[in-house]
């Protein structure tokens, strides 16, 4: 992943885009964990998150040849895979009852400590509202400022203040009981 | 304490990075499976398939129908063969949860190294002898007395499977024969599998437009592909197709709608900008 993230544009990122198999699918290899972990954190439960990452993931390799290498190529993938899961989460949204999405189970046997916390972080999540959820991912694992989410979100300035604000709250009650994460 | 959950501490929780979740663990040939079929959604070859690459979207946007070809290819990989693929369906409600990649009986994705199922039940009949009656003119009158084979009788084939079906009208499409791979699609349009129906669906469109000098045809494909999931990986292709269609029928505002309509959808499109060009185009005087 480092070549990815270093400041010059990983020579695959242009040769992908010009048709390159093999360096789509090395990019794809090393995005797709973090495209399902990014996917994760905004999508209730963990059922649809590999469909959703696989839509996110051919968005992005479409998208390739409209990346200007004026950013970290990763933020430019984040957003990409944030702007395909909230395309997914309306449509859940426009066909399923709330009833009907199911409750994860924090499987953390055999897991390292990173795997547990995160699982338990998501779990949290899935407890919150969607929109302070939305905001809440987009800050703090997307990196996005205020005005960012704003735009990203269609919501007004001081809402998307609002929905920080009260989700990390919500966060912190969710997350009640565990004093060291 | 939780009081004491600072900004700082958030960051540090929600650090996005390659491994340990949130995702559900999954193992290497599941997450292989996931880049194969996005490869193939984006328009990338298969591996061996000739070519050295898909080229991305453009190149199978512009090309028309590689871009089907690939969801196909995806579709076909990523899938194994099930008995309710192979019962002959005529539903054509829009089924979302065929697009996933998961298998619904153990939620863990298919792989390549699945194994795969055969559902086509032989049952062998017991021993006969048989009379062969010889009918060919030369021996009409000479009727010989053989001991008949084994005989094996297989139950009555079940319906071919939509994946078998969109690979034959492949095949025909690319022997120019399009009327065989418009009836082909037309029956896999027809099949329950949301995914499968609508691959054909925008397949058929660019048939439509493109060889059979149909755009009324093709917009009700592309419609009717649409009306089955509006996004995702084909609904770009079908809405371009929808421009492309109105221009064929000279129908300028229809065009212009379509064009405002694929922007509005997919600006970040490598069609985008041929799409913002022919839209000045047409609010030119």
């Amino acid at each position: 992943m480092a070549a990815l993230a270093d400041p010059v544009p990983d020579p695959r990122i242009a040769a992908a885009a010009a048709g390159d198999r093999a360096a789509a699918e090395a990019i794809a290899r090393e995005l797709v964990p973090r495209v399902r972990n990014l996917v994760r954190y905004l999508l209730r439960g963990d059922a649809r998150t590999d469909d959703v990452a696989q839509e996110a993931l051919i968005a992005v390799l479409r998208g390739l040849g409209s990346f200007r290498g004026e950013g970290r190529f990763e933020a430019w993938v984040d957003r990409i895979v944030a702007r395909t899961t909230f395309s997914t989460i309306k449509r859940i949204r426009a066909e399923t009852q709330p009833a009907e999405v199911e409750a994860m189970a924090v499987d953390t046997e055999n897991r390292t400590d990173a795997y547990t916390e995160r699982r338990e972080l998501a779990a949290a999540l899935d407890r919150l509202q969607p929109d302070q959820r939305e905001a809440l991912v987009l800050h703090f694992a997307v990196g996005m400022t205020v005005p960012e989410i704003a735009e990203t979100l269609g919501a007004p300035f001081e809402t998307v203040r609002s929905r920080l604000r009260l989700g990390k709250a919500a966060l912190r009650e969710a997350l009640g009981g565990r004093d060291a994460l | 304490m939780r009081s004491e959950l600072t900004d700082l501490d958030l960051e540090r929780m929600f650090t996005l990075d390659a491994g340990a979740g949130p995702a559900r663990a999954i193992d290497a040939g599941a997450e292989a499976a996931i880049v194969a079929a996005a490869l193939s959604g984006a328009g990338f070859a298969p591996r061996g398939g000739g070519g050295g690459g898909g080229g991305g979207a453009k190149l199978s946007l512009i090309g028309g129908g590689l871009v089907i070809t690939a969801a196909i290819v995806a579709w076909i990989v990523v899938r194994r063969p099930s008995s309710v693929d192979r019962r002959p369906e005529a539903d054509l409600r829009p089924q979302t949860s065929d697009l996933r990649l998961s298998d619904p009986d153990d939620g863990r994705p298919t792989t390549d190294d699945d194994p795969v199922i055969i559902d086509t039940p032989v049952i062998v009949t017991a021993e006969k002898p048989k009379t062969n009656a010889v009918t060919s003119p030369a021996k009409r009158d000479h009727h010989v007395e053989t001991p008949a084979a084994p005989h094996v009788e297989t139950a009555p084939a079940p319906a071919p499977a939509p994946q078998d079906l969109l690979a034959e009208a492949n095949a025909a499409r690319a022997a120019k024969d399009w009327a065989k791979a418009d009836g082909l699609y037309a029956q896999v349009a027809g099949m329950k599998n949301a995914f499968a129906a609508q691959t054909a669906l925008v397949a058929d469109g660019q048939l439509r437009l493109e060889h059979m000098h149909d755009a009324n045809g093709a917009i009700e494909r592309f419609r009717a592909a649409l009306a089955m999931n509006s996004r995702g990986a084909l609904a770009e292709d079908a809405r371009w197709g929808l421009a492309e269609a109105e221009k064929a029928r000279g129908d300028r505002d229809a065009e212009a709608k379509a064009l405002d309509e694929f922007l509005a959808h997919h600006a970040d499109s490598p069609l985008a900008d041929r799409a913002r060009a022919r839209r000045k185009e047409l609010a030119a005087p």
